[in-house]
């Protein structure tokens, strides 16, 4: 027999004896293994297994002191519960001391003053650059000329927006009453849901 | 058998339906703009296991030949109804049956869309219950089917408005 063979073998042995196997499967193998002299001595050997071990528990367990065991949990969980919370701490938060002088001392500070001037300046000088090129060149005062009619109001016109409605028909709710039925839906010429509600009519015509 | 049948529709009848209140186009349904009526249509069909005809109107419809949903073999429409729905105001259409259909357009949704109730009166009674409510573009239309009469099923097409 091939060692996978003797594995499965082995294993449905084990379930046999657990009582893992269904009626028809435990009544087939307990056949099978009292013909095989093999597996009789290992069904034999399983349950001397199985005694010595629950003997060993017995043993155990009958040393046990179950009331003293229970008494010392039962003391310890009074004891936690009886026990004043701790006292929060209070825990130093790290307040940050704002320096006197910023990062970098005297010199650092003096060097920003001087790049907020240059680019305060460089700002000017883009705006009036701006205006010189947008008055066309002429640095002139501008004067301002009334055009005798009001100014115009551009207005954007917003593209109109359609939304189609969606597609065929839904049931929202039935009642069926005294009836029953169903809903459902078919499917339309252009494959949008068509609604239809069935009800079995029990009534019949009047 | 006969049961299932009826809890599973020839979908191809409906999907006749659909183009054929669809493509029917004696007068193109059309919403008032700007106002709070709508033109509606109303189509009642008896659909029969049977085999038989099928109305010319129904039978132009890919539908036709689609399976399993062919048990109906015979489609006739009975009544075809158009008329105005505001909003508001109910509309009742007779049903071959002796009941009544009425039908309520709640308004017109901001995407064009028609919110409609709808609702069959029961046999012997005058009041409505509400069965169904269904938000349908302008031209889809919604079904409601189910009643028997006649050995056959009745299937009812209601159609707002027409596709843009």
């Amino acid at each position: 027999m091939s060692t996978q063979a003797l594995r499965e073998e082995d294993a449905e042995l084990h379930r046999y004896y657990d009582g893992e196997l269904d009626l028809l499967g435990s009544d087939d193998a307990e056949k099978r293994f009292a013909a095989d002299e093999e597996a009789t001595r290992e069904l034999e050997r399983l349950e001397r297994l199985s005694e010595a071990m629950q003997l060993a528990f017995e043993d155990e367990a009958a040393e046990l002191d179950s009331d003293a065991l229970f008494a010392a949990i039962r003391e310890g969980v009074n004891r936690v519960q009886s026990s004043p919370p701790p006292a929060l701490r209070a825990i130093d938060g790290g307040a940050l001391d704002i320096p006197s002088q910023p990062p970098g001392g005297r010199d650092a500070e003096s060097a920003r003053r001087a790049m907020g001037l240059t680019f305060g300046v460089l700002a000017l000088a883009a705006a009036a650059l701006l205006i010189f090129v947008v008055a066309g060149g002429d640095l002139g005062v501008a004067r301002l000329k009334p055009s005798g009619k009001q100014p115009e109001a551009i207005v954007e016109v917003q593209p109109e927006v359609v939304v189609d409605p969606p597609p065929g028909s839904e049931v929202i709710s039935v009642d069926f009453g005294e009836s029953t039925g169903t809903v459902f839906a078919v499917e339309g010429e252009q494959g949008q849901p068509l609604a239809v509600v069935w009800i079995n009519d029990e009534g019949g015509e009047p | 058998m006969r049961a299932n049948r009826a809890l599973f529709p020839s979908i191809s009848l409906l999907g006749w339906l659909s183009v054929g209140l669809l493509s029917l186009g004696a007068a193109p349904l059309a919403v008032a703009q700007g106002s709070d009526t709508v033109e509606a249509e109303t189509l009642v069909v008896l659909a029969k296991e049977e085999p038989g005809k099928v109305d010319p109107e129904l039978a132009q419809l890919p539908g036709l030949r689609r399976p399993p949903f062919n048990a109906y073999r015979s489609m006739s429409v009975l009544t075809r109804h158009k008329h105005q729905l505001a909003v508001g105001k109910p509309v009742d259409i007779e049903l071959p049956n002796g009941r009544r259909l009425r039908i309520v357009l709640q308004r017109e949704l901001p995407d064009g869309r028609f919110r409609v109730q709808a609702s069959i009166n029961r046999p012997d009674h005058k009041d409505y219950l509400p069965l169904l409510t269904v938000v349908a573009s302008p031209g889809d239309p919604f079904f409601v089917a189910g009643q028997a009469h006649e050995g056959g099923t009745l299937v009812i097409g209601v159609r707002l408005g027409a596709k843009q």
